[in-house]
């Protein structure tokens, strides 16, 4: 096994702080349901109490995964461990396509390739518009209500004392209005992510070689 | 259209609202995707522009509505000379927003 580099310090130092939050409960069945939150909450609080005491003994941080891994009472640690290493550590290990296939919503020239190379299947729609056709409205709706609830008790002022001294502390860090942006950007994504193969899965053969040299084009060419 | 109030920019309604006027003013790029999918998209924006109130709120929808314009056509010149006049007078406290929202619309310019 590798030695933790700083980045894995770090990102296991964000992943403990932002699901330790009370804000964070309903994010985790919809960023990773096979764990329970109050299991990977009271994990992670527990990491990070321990990570203070550490710091105030020997005034070096530890590594906040082995104190997770410690802390954890209950089922989920490995789904729990994958997410954190696939969505804080190193999320541009997605794969090709997934990259690939969302290249074109954020450029103009792969969109109107993309769109050019998707004429005749899809009857002249674009192919953003076919894409975001295939997003799911029921987990878009949880989503929105979930992350509409964490915006009210922040915007109220209604946090519990655990969040709002942790979010406190690290205000300098964290965005104190929104300290969960990275859970709620990565479930986004995931959500593109699925529509975009959803979409490449019912291509023709010959569509989907088009769309990806349309994907692989050089930006602004 | 309403203006956001700064400190509940967040809310369901103002966010869906303005939803609502991107994917009426851009149909073939945002007229079929889930409202409240588009709306999270808007209120991530909202919230990292605003977060820290260094813009007005007619600032926020503003520049919000440019972002979210899929081609730079589609975008009236008028309009991105006032969102470019209003992150260029941002001052320090503005500024990493300002190349946030910069380099999401420069693809744009």
């Amino acid at each position: 096994m590798t030695a933790p580099t700083e980045d894995d310090f770090k990102h296991w130092g964000i992943a403990c702080y932002c699901f330790s939050l009370d804000l964070s409960d309903g994010l985790v069945p919809l960023a990773i349901p096979a764990v329970a939150p109050l299991i990977s909450k009271q994990a992670c609080r527990e990491a990070i109490i321990r990570n203070r005491e550490h710091i105030t003994h020997t005034g070096r941080p530890t590594y906040m995964r082995d104190l997770v891994r410690d802390s954890w009472q209950g089922s989920g640690h490995a789904e729990f461990d994958l997410y954190v290493e696939q969505v804080f550590i190193s999320p541009a290990r997605r794969s090709n396509l997934d990259l690939k296939l969302l290249r074109p919503l954020n450029d103009a020239d792969r969109l109107a390739a993309a769109n050019k190379a998707l004429a005749d299947e899809l009857d002249g729609e674009s192919y953003a518009a076919a894409l975001h056709s295939l997003i799911s409205t029921d987990i878009s709706q949880a989503l929105f209500d979930t992350v509409m609830e964490i915006d009210s008790a922040i915007d109220g002022q209604k946090l519990t004392n655990w969040d709002e001294d942790l979010i406190a502390r690290n205000s300098e860090i964290h965005s104190p209005e929104s300290p969960l942006t990275l859970i709620i950007h990565t479930l986004m994504q995931s959500i593109t992510y699925d529509a975009a193969h959803r979409l490449h899965d019912r291509l023709s053969a010959s569509t989907q070689q088009a769309l990806n040299l349309a994907c692989e084009a050089p930006a602004h060419a | 259209m309403h203006s956001i109030d700064p400190l509940t920019a967040a809310a369901r309604s103002q966010i869906l609202t303005l939803a609502d006027e991107i994917a009426e003013a851009f149909p073939a790029y945002w007229g079929r995707v889930p409202r409240t999918f588009l709306a999270l998209k808007v209120r991530e924006w909202a919230r990292q522009i605003e977060d820290s109130n260094v813009w007005e709120p007619k600032h926020v929808k503003r520049i919000v509505r440019a972002v979210f314009s899929p081609a730079p056509e589609l975008i009236s010149q008028d309009e991105m000379d006032y969102v470019m006049s209003v992150l260029s007078h941002s001052g320090a406290g503005g500024e990493a927003r300002s190349r946030t929202i910069w380099s999401a619309l420069s693809p744009r310019l």
